[in-house]
């Protein structure tokens, strides 16, 4: 059960975002790539691992 | 020394966010010495390109050439208000991207470990919030026969594995994993 206080810090926290006005950068990381970024070279990697995140997240139809 | 955390979102700093589609973020940590530094927090720009709705969420304080330094070992006063702050604004960034994948890369063994850990003793919490999974990666190890190659471990032939993080995920210390994904609840 989502705390309301939460919700309302929550969309606060998109307006603020709202207002900046600007699509900054994000810095890059000291480490480089994420690790999954390393990894995942193939599409066929790419393809199975989507397909199992899908699978986990029940966004398979 | 362990660090027990307990993730509130009603007890957090202030997030000053800086980009208007959430990509990063930044707040004062306050440290164990009594001083404060300011950590960023920062969503990858581009998913992954072979997978487009896959980004990774990365935090820590900025170096001199003002990239994120993720590796940083900060003595936090107030653990559980740092990790709250982090996860609070990868919630929110999900609540404007419902969509996406948020990972969070456990860059080394203690700090999966402390992730996981984090996660598991939240759960109860984090789960009105968040659907949380978590991946390991296996690496093939080449052998000749009964020989061994002398750098058996064949990095560009990596296999994952997901599996979703529930109340009775495995407790026990030895149960590693690398990444953890989050989506919207």
């Amino acid at each position: 059960m989502e705390d309301e206080k939460v919700e309302e810090k929550i969309r606060s926290l998109i307006e603020q975002a709202r207002t900046t006005g600007k699509p900054t950068k994000p810095p890059r990381l000291v480490s480089g790539k994420s690790s999954l970024a390393q990894f995942i070279r193939t599409k066929e990697q790419a393809d199975e691992l989507m397909e199992e995140l899908d699978r986990v997240f029940n966004k398979v139809p | 020394m362990a660090i027990a955390v307990k993730i509130n979102f009603d007890d957090v700093y202030d997030i000053n966010t800086t980009s208007c589609e959430m990509k990063s973020a930044s707040f004062d940590t306050e440290l164990a010495d009594g001083n404060k530094k300011k950590l960023m927090v920062a969503i990858s720009d581009q998913a992954h390109e072979l997978m487009p709705n896959v980004y990774n969420l990365a935090f820590g304080p900025l170096n001199a050439n003002g990239k994120i330094d993720d590796k940083a070992q900060i003595k936090h006063r107030d653990y559980s208000k740092a990790f709250s702050t982090i996860l609070l604004h990868a919630r929110t960034y999900l609540a404007k991207n419902p969509a996406h994948y948020l990972g969070i890369d456990g860059s080394n063994n203690s700090r999966a470990l402390l992730y996981y850990r984090i996660i598991l003793d939240n759960f109860e919490y984090l789960s009105n919030y968040f659907n949380i999974g978590a991946m390991k990666y296996y690496v093939r190890i080449a052998r000749f026969g009964k020989h061994q190659y002398e750098n058996p471990f064949d990095f560009k032939d990596v296999k994952s594995s997901v599996v979703k993080i529930t109340r009775d995920s495995p407790r026990y210390p030895e149960f590693l994993y690398n990444y953890f994904i989050f989506t919207k609840k």
